[in-house]
């Protein structure tokens, strides 16, 4: 009888447990959206999208942070694709050659320390590597750091993709002749196709909201960037600046900033579960 | 007797430090079905993923020993892996349709080898029609082929097996995972495919060995305890355990 209360008791204090936990999760999401749209929409405006900053910008005059949407973008785009164009050969490779060699296993362990690795050690690292190229802050080297960034998160992302896959399927296309290569390619690619987009997308999501690792390797310039090797702007770096002014104005532009990230951000996601589900179509099972 | 098409030469499997398969030696005649039969975990599966090297694509497994098809070792150094698996084709326990359309899926085998071009169709329709499907699925040739019932994917997966023309086509328990009906059909389609290939089928189902099968491979434990014909071994068995486990007394 007693054995058999404690249990109830136990059973009830672990639901209210995860119902807590849920309610702080889904809280946080929404009071991090409440400010920031409450404070920034107000600053929200054409010009603060369409128009670089004028001078006095930072006092509460004109312009806008068109420069830092843009330099944001073309970052964590470049960064997202040669991140890409690196992590899936790796993400292939840990499955389709040795798999459970100890080459694979001190890659993967070499992915999540890298994955630890804080931002603005990327970033710090990134610096001195201009230095020694004898590179100033630039696009470029915003773009080169935010790839060591995302790397790790894509790589491992799609390395656990790739682990779903059943060794049947691989089997159904070995037994047909077909190569590693080709079986890769054809098979393991669709196959996991959605979720490889998911990992993308988180990495890129990483990539465009960090400051840290931009901070020296990028710089800052109210400018839009007109080539690889000048610097460029970032939100993130928006947001700090004109957080760190002592005028309610401008602070204002930065949950106005913040809030122009959060819906970039926002975008990409819905439109990758949207191509996520049509690539789902083919996908067994 | 007909030739033979297989030849098995004292073969020996590991996995890891675990005697999997133990001086295997045997015989496959050329065309009509041979049926590897024994309980579970007696290497059943092993041997027929022997037979077309895909026992390799598990880490750990190690095989010694010769496996002549039409007299060349295909285990031989320098042998062609890929034209290995194309001659000696597979149907998994359960379907896994490629993550394609339907035509896409009986055309993967001859896209990659190269063959194909103008006539792809032709082939398409060619293999779906032996293995019984065509008619099911014409009008949709390119959808998933996911969408299809299990029975459906699993004669999908004979088409496309058939697609890249192997001489011999190996069954690992074929029927295992579909109803009676559907499982009625594949065996059907076995038969007819028998006439021009050598079919090799793993199944511990009794009863389905009687009724199909030529040629019988006893196994137990690892070993291979007797081969023979049909006739010969289901009605006269030599060894003492072929005999209790027809009977149903050990298995």
């Amino acid at each position: 009888m007693k054995q058999h209360r404690r249990r109830r008791l136990e059973e009830r204090f672990f639901l209210v447990l995860m119902v807590f936990s849920t309610v702080t999760v889904l809280g946080s999401l929404f009071l991090i959206l409440y400010t920031i749209i409450r404070r920034g929409m107000p600053a929200l405006s054409v010009d603060m999208l369409t128009k670089v900053p004028k001078g006095g910008y930072y006092l509460g005059k004109e312009g806008g942070i068109l420069n830092a949407i843009v330099g944001s973008l073309y970052l964590a785009g470049g960064g997202t694709l040669i991140a890409l164009v690196l992590s899936l050969p790796i993400a292939l490779y840990l499955h389709s050659h040795a798999r459970h060699s100890r080459v694979v296993h001190v890659t993967r362990l070499a992915l999540d320390v890298l994955w630890g690795v804080p931002s603005i050690v990327y970033g710090a690292f990134g610096f001195i590597i201009l230095l020694a190229l004898g590179m100033r802050a630039s696009l470029l080297g915003g773009i080169i750091a935010l790839a060591l960034l995302e790397l790790p998160i894509m790589t491992r992302g799609m390395d656990e993709a790739i682990a779903m896959i059943p060794d049947a399927l691989k089997e159904a296309s070995y037994a047909l002749g077909a190569t590693h290569l080709e079986t890769a390619v054809k098979v393991i690619l669709r196959q996991s196709a959605p979720a490889l987009l998911t990992a993308v997308l988180l990495a890129f999501g990483r990539g465009i909201g960090d400051a840290a690792s931009v901070l020296f390797t990028a710089g800052y310039t109210d400018r839009l960037p007109d080539s690889l090797l000048s610097p460029a702007a970032s939100l993130p770096l928006a947001i700090f600046f004109q957080l760190g002014t002592p005028f309610p104005a401008v602070q204002q532009r930065a949950y106005a900033s913040a809030l122009v990230l959060t819906v970039i951000v926002l975008a990409l996601s819905i439109a990758a579960r949207y191509f996520a589900k049509r690539l789902t179509r083919n996908v067994v099972k | 007797m007909e030739a033979t098409q297989i030849r098995i030469q004292d073969l020996n499997v590991w996995y890891g430090s675990q005697h999997i398969l133990r001086n295997i030696n045997a015989a496959i005649p050329a065309r009509g079905i041979t049926a590897i039969i024994g309980p579970s975990g007696c290497g059943k599966t092993t041997l027929l993923r022997s037979i077309n090297r895909l026992l390799e694509e598990t880490e750990g497994m190690r095989v010694s020993g010769q496996v002549l098809l039409g007299g060349v070792d295909i285990y031989r150094p320098g042998a062609d892996v890929t034209a290995v698996r194309t001659r000696i084709g597979l149907l998994a326990p359960k379907p896994f349709p490629l993550p394609m359309s339907i035509y896409e899926n009986v055309a993967y085998g001859p896209r990659i080898h190269g063959w194909h071009s103008g006539h792809l169709y032709e082939i398409v329709q060619r293999n779906l029609e032996a293995a019984g499907l065509w008619d099911e699925v014409k009008d949709r040739l390119r959808t998933p082929a996911s969408r299809l019932s299990t029975g459906q994917q699993q004669r999908l997966c004979l088409a496309r097996a058939l697609a890249v023309e192997p001489q011999v086509l190996l069954c690992d328990e074929p029927t295992s995972a579909l109803d009676p009906i559907s499982a009625q059909g594949v065996e059907s389609q076995l038969q007819r495919l028998k006439q021009d290939h050598t079919v090799v089928v793993v199944t511990h189902i009794l009863r389905q060995a009687r009724r199909l099968a030529d040629n019988v491979m006893f196994m137990w434990l690892g070993e291979l305890v007797e081969e023979g014909t049909a006739v010969q071994l289901f009605t006269s068995p030599n060894d003492p355990r072929t005999k209790a486990y027809l009977a149903g007394s050990i298995g």
